[in-house]
């Protein structure tokens, strides 16, 4: 069931997805009704229910029928999972632009100004926002640690030197020009659960030399809440699950797989995951019951590896019941592909290829003066700025190496002043600052 | 007992992108304290013997070359130098706004020299500039407010920072600290001491650790200012206020949040206003003024922790904090920091509910406390003086007396302060909009 279609050219559609979450929904409409900068008329929204089974509907019908949201369609589907969702909305839209919003993410008021401002140039980018926590004092451990990752992510995508990746790609607020979306082939309905879709489309929009951009002033306010330990399990199991596809569809990602490394501190984890079902749930009762009594009695710190732990096994779980063993995990693993770049820091490290930022996991074989220094291991995709990154590594891996190239060439890695001459720099502490102004 | 005899020892800073010298004269001086930077990064201190008041250049050469660390960090340093170019280890391009808030109470003359150093802080290129707010405490003369005068004349010069006098009458440094950050308009306050000196790098190199959102507060390296007599040379030995060279992220998912105090302290940090103001971090139940002596300034970053935001310590943003030159005054400090510690833990205990301030109590005691009692039971040349190990020792069983009574003496303050504003407001007028509130804040704009 559905509004009839909207014939007026809009100016930017808007797609939310969303599973039995009525009251979020309506949070998000009440933020688009709120936008500043754009009529309203000139907004389309699609409202894809996925299988909805409570009153979202009512509620849809109810804002439709109030005029306040002139562009305001929803669709009621089967459950398909939020990629197929996405996906129709997407066709289904009419504006050029399409904007992505997750149902919990609520846009703050120049939200769709500021996504229209970027596309404005007409060039071929997707507008990477931030979908901020929404932080309260006395949040639970829980949400103050999610609220620090995606913080310490949307921080680290607008750094200095530093170029958004397939993995900033992330569909809770972001926008694209619908035929960059229409020509990437779309969200891939193959990724039903929880996580992988956007990263699969980010991927191969930036295959298509679509740019990434991230501004932190597209902002979005995110309602997140503890989903409890059993909907946590099943989330990263999902995640496993979407590691698979993601790495059977793109094999250049799968060195920057998290499957691709284990987790020393959670080793044993992975082994239960990998062996017998019946230990791996008596496991799970008790540290499930062990991270309750570490949370009431305010133990962080082992609450914090009981819940690393726990999603360590869910991850690894969901990687067991995609592949079957770990003789097919092994096999999944040996499958993936590395390419090894060569650089040449005699003059400096200089900013790498684009095509480096889009496959993001490469072995660089590090040569100085025509001698090679050796091969430094970048083992995913880079989320720091990529220069100082590669400085780091060659200053971690191969610093004696360089040190003894410098030696047998007479190159001095130290700038000529250090300590020579004749006067001592007392420098700051200097005693003038206690003299009267 | 065979106590070590007071070393006079000259404190000073070398920067080995500059020329070192053969000789350094050091009349008068057994020893010599030296920071060792480059292009102003801490990387090393050393501590090293004068003999004939000589030192040479090559003994602090040879010092650096054999301290492992500093070795890592210069060839580490070095590579990314060159393979970067000179802005290798630059701050980051934006920084975001900040004011210095220094809360005084009747020293005019630390005050003028911790001006002094104030006026001679540089912000990153392109950064903005900033703001000082002096704080003066309940004062009992005008001292503070006329050489804040004199410098305002200076702040008229292009370039220097804003400079703000501010009075809180009521008494005590976490009042003092509240005051400031409501006064300041940074989105960053940086705080020190008035017996510190700030180094001219400061300010930049204590806000490059927030340009991530998840860091709540930021401290520093805090350094003598100067060893000249025996009880500066004491409190050294007591472990000063260094927290160490090697840069520290501290997190509540890894790290005990009682023991906030291992982070730094309230001479050399920063945290953001929004959090000062809006979280009230600074609970005025504790630090000086109150009983409790010390401990406001780690209960702010206890605060922080829980609340999952990280504390960084970065021992490139130095300061040099002029320590006490008379023994008195150095027993009531080691004695405050002792109360306040424990008035603070009890604190997280009897209002938290944190548990882990027990284990806190514990593990101080057992590395810090039963170490000087050991030391001094053993006669061990590094030992105390008893009377310094006794003050510490009382202060572990005064702390939590001295936190209930200083709660006690705050709820009737409260108390006596809500009654007397029913009194005098009129009918309709809101607590906040009280006549009296104005009274308590004055303030002289440059």
């Amino acid at each position: 069931m559905s509004a009839d279609r909207a014939v007026r050219p809009f100016a930017l559609s808007v797609v939310v997805p969303s599973y039995n979450r009525r009251a979020s929904v309506e949070m998000v409409l009440h933020g688009l009704a709120a936008q500043r900068g754009v009529q309203l008329a000139d907004i389309e929204i699609i409202v894809m229910l996925d299988g909805s089974t409570d009153d979202s509907a009512v509620m849809l019908d109810a804002w439709v029928r109030s005029g306040r949201l002139p562009g305001l369609r929803w669709h009621l589907r089967p459950n398909a999972g939020q990629a197929a969702a996405r996906d129709y909305g997407a066709r289904d839209a009419v504006a050029d632009v399409l904007l992505f919003l997750d149902d919990d993410v609520v846009p703050e008021p120049d939200l769709v100004a500021s996504h229209l401002a970027w596309h404005a140039s007409g060039t071929h980018i997707a507008v990477l926002g931030d979908c901020e926590i929404v932080r309260e004092p006395g949040n639970g451990w829980y949400l103050q640690n999610v609220w620090g990752w995606w913080e310490g992510r949307y921080a680290s995508r607008v750094l200095r030197g530093r170029r958004p990746c397939y993995l900033d790609f992330c569909a809770g607020n972001v926008s694209l020009r619908r035929t960059d979306y229409l020509a990437s082939g779309g969200f891939d309905p193959a990724f039903r659960g929880y996580g992988g879709e956007d990263y699969d489309l980010g991927y191969r929009l930036m295959q298509q030399g679509v740019h990434l951009v991230a501004d932190r002033r597209v902002r979005a306010m995110h309602y997140h809440a503890f989903p409890g330990y059993d909907r946590l399990r099943r989330i990263r199991r999902q995640e496993g699950h979407a590691d698979v596809v993601l790495g059977r569809k793109h094999l250049g990602l799968r060195a920057g797989l998290r499957l691709m490394k284990g987790d020393q501190e959670a080793d044993r984890m992975i082994r239960v995951a990998f062996t017998s079902a019946g230990l791996s749930v008596a496991e799970i009762r008790t540290r499930t019951v062990w991270a309750v009594l570490c949370a009431r009695l305010g133990a962080r710190m082992r609450w914090s590896t009981q819940l690393n732990m726990l999603l360590t096994y869910a991850y690894w779980r969901g990687l067991y019941e995609s592949l079957g063993s770990w003789q097919a995990l092994e096999e999944f693993r040996a499958g993936a592909i590395v390419p090894i770049h060569t650089v040449d820091i005699s003059g400096g490290i200089d900013e790498p290829p684009s095509d480096f930022w889009v496959n993001g996991p490469s072995d660089l074989r590090v040569v100085v003066g025509g001698d090679e220094l050796g091969i430094v291991r970048i083992p995913g995709p880079v989320l720091s700025p990529l220069r100082a990154t590669l400085a780091d590594r060659v200053a971690d891996s191969l610093a004696g190496p360089l040190w003894m190239w410098a030696d047998r060439t007479g190159t001095s890695l130290l700038p000529s002043s250090s300590w020579t001459g004749a006067t001592v720099a007392t420098a700051t502490r200097s005693t003038d600052a206690t003299a009267a102004p | 007992m065979s106590q070590m005899k007071f070393q006079r020892t000259r404190v000073f800073d070398v920067d080995i992108a500059h020329p070192l010298p053969d000789i350094l004269e050091m009349q008068g001086y057994e020893y010599a304290h030296i920071l060792v930077r480059w292009e102003t990064r801490t990387l090393c201190t050393l501590h090293l013997p004068c003999p004939n008041g000589i030192l040479r250049g090559q003994a602090i050469r040879d010092a650096v070359a054999t301290d492992g660390y500093a070795g890592w960090l210069i060839s580490d340093r070095a590579i990314r130098r060159w393979l970067l170019g000179p802005d290798a280890l630059a701050s980051p391009a934006t920084q975001p706004s900040w004011s210095v808030i220094v809360c005084t109470r009747d020293r005019p003359v630390d005050l003028r020299r911790c001006l002094g150093a104030l006026m001679a802080l540089e912000s990153a290129p392109g950064g903005a500039c900033g703001e000082i707010v002096v704080v003066d405490n309940a004062p009992a003369t005008d001292a503070a407010e006329r050489v804040v005068l004199e410098y305002q004349a200076i702040v008229q010069q292009q370039g220097k920072p804003a400079l703000r006098y501010v009075r809180e009458e009521r008494p005590g440094l976490n009042w003092a600290r509240a005051c400031g950050a409501r006064a300041a308009s940074g989105e960053i306050v940086a705080y020190t001491d008035d017996d510190v000196v700030v180094d001219r790098h400061w300010i930049t190199r204590i806000l490059e650790p927030f340009a991530d959102g998840r860091v709540g507060a930021v401290t520093g390296l805090t350094m003598p200012f100067e060893i000249e007599t025996e009880s500066q040379w004491l409190f050294e030995r007591y472990g000063g206020f260094g927290r160490g060279l090697r840069r520290r992220v501290f997190d509540a998912n890894w790290f005990r949040a009682t023991d906030a105090g291992a982070a730094g302290a309230g001479a050399n940090m920063a945290l953001r206003r929004a959090l000062v103001v809006d979280g009230q971090l600074f609970e005025v139940e504790l630090d000086a003024g109150t009983v409790t002596r010390t401990g406001g300034d780690t209960y702010a970053m206890y605060r922080l922790l829980v609340e999952g935001y990280q504390v960084i310590y970065t021992p490139d943003a130095i300061v040099w904090h002029k320590h006490r030159r008379e023994y008195g005054p150095l027993r009531d400090t080691l004695y405050g920091y002792s109360v306040g510690g424990f008035a603070y833990l009890t604190r997280c205990l009897v209002s938290h509910g944190d548990l882990r301030a027990l284990g806190s109590m514990v593990t101080w005691i057992r590395t810090d406390h039963a170490r000087h009692l050991y030391r001094l039971l053993r006669r061990r040349p590094h030992a105390l003086p008893r009377d310094l190990v006794l003050a510490y020792w009382k202060g572990v069983f005064i702390g939590p007396f001295a936190y209930l009574r200083s709660r006690r003496t705050e709820r009737r303050h409260r108390a006596m302060d809500a009654a007397l504003r029913r009194t005098l407001a009129p009918p309709g007028l809101s607590g906040t909009d009280s006549p009296l509130q104005p009274e308590l804040h004055a303030e002289t704009s440059p």
